[in-house]
């Protein structure tokens, strides 16, 4: 059992680095305070004085910390880490809504020139947006995980549930928006004969199903990339748990 | 950073990796094992925290100048060794030699020669 328990969940809890990296200081730190706690006591030193100067030398100051971080922060993340925490707030709301705005264009065009989209009608609109909250949801995450390198544990599986939900929600959408259809339609007068009205109903519900389903395999392959992507960092994260000993209730604070 | 360039202002980062460059030009070391090394290299003159020390190696291991290697140690769990790259090897040849030109320079420009 580590007697550094203590030191290293202090030091984990400092450091703020992206996974791999992070997992494999903390093991380095770990692996080498023992081995000069072990070269010290080797020294004749007691245990008490050889725990002191282990903890002394390894006092990480913040600018070593910030140093450790620079160097394993990948350039979008050192290029965030320059701005005041204030300007990176109002950066990251503008980048928010510059893209929400570029979704919602893009849906717009999208519904004018497709074939598809004008067969399906205006349920399609339902549909079309939930796609632009879980494209925004999608992206919010993968911007926490890929740019700002985020990986806090109780961040990381935040906003990635949504995007499944909402995805599975729109394909449902592709099924019951169509019946929601006819039922509005029933009872309605219409100049149509009852077949070419039938006929219209087939061809907005296929088109319907096709921009539902295309689109929440979208939104759900999103998820999969992301949740993959937060397994691995977990994964990394457990690494760390399993290989640094917890601090037992009668360990001293080293500080 | 050039290993020619031996400025003021790069003083301080061209000597800790001079001096972590020429301990590993020994062999494979472990982070702890170097700062011991440079300071009984030194006789106690540099001594490295070892908290300082991480930052640096992790620095020189991304410009590929030092390899890290993990190696399962049996019960004491995984170590990272350092050792010298090729490419290190070099750097450190040609920042011996910048080292050796500030070292004449200075003495001369201070009037440390002996006469």
């Amino acid at each position: 059992m580590s007697r550094f328990a203590t030191t290293l969940q202090t030091i984990a809890d400092r450091l703020d680095l992206p996974q791999p990296a992070r997992s494999r200081v903390l093991l380095e730190l770990a692996a080498d305070m023992d081995d000069l706690d072990r070269h010290f006591l080797g020294q004749g030193l007691a245990e008490d004085e050889a725990r002191l100067r282990v903890l002394e030398q390894f006092d990480l100051s913040d600018a070593a910390m910030s140093e450790l971080a620079a160097v394993h922060h990948g350039p979008a993340r050192r290029l965030l880490d320059r701005l005041p925490a204030r300007n990176l707030r109002l950066w990251e709301r503008t980048l928010l809504v510059v893209m929400a705005l570029a979704a919602v264009h893009t849906g717009g065009w999208f519904t004018r020139s497709s074939q598809v989209m004008h067969d399906a009608g205006a349920q399609a609109w339902a549909v079309l947006a939930v796609a632009v909250i879980v494209l925004i949801l999608a992206a919010g995450k993968a911007y926490q995980l890929f740019i700002r390198q985020d990986h806090r544990v109780r961040r990381l599986r935040t906003g990635l549930a949504p995007v499944l939900g909402l995805s599975v929600g729109m394909m449902a959408l592709g099924f019951v928006l169509p019946w929601v259809q006819v039922l509005l339609r029933l009872g309605r007068p219409t100049d149509l004969h009852p077949v070419a009205v039938m006929m219209d109903w087939v061809i907005s519900t296929t088109a319907m199903l096709q921009v539902s389903l295309g689109l929440g395999l979208l939104g759900a392959l999103a998820w999969f990339g992301l949740a993959q992507a937060v397994l691995r960092i977990e994964r990394h994260e457990s690494e760390v748990l399993l290989h640094l000993p917890h601090p037992r209730p009668e360990e001293t604070p080293c500080h | 950073m050039s290993p020619h360039t031996i400025t003021t202002q790069t003083l301080t980062r061209s000597c800790n990796e001079a001096l972590i460059l020429a301990a590993l030009s020994a062999g494979p070391r472990h982070g702890y094992q170097l700062a011991l090394d440079i300071e009984a290299r030194s006789r106690g003159y540099f001594v490295f925290k070892h908290g300082t020390l991480y930052p640096i190696l992790h620095k020189l291991e991304k410009d590929g100048l030092i390899e890290g290697v993990w190696s399962e140690e049996g019960p004491r769990g995984k170590r990272k060794a350092y050792t010298l790259t090729d490419k290190g090897r070099d750097y450190a040849a040609v920042q011996r030699q910048s080292w050796r030109d500030f070292v004449a320079h200075f003495q001369a420009a201070a009037g440390l020669e002996e006469s």
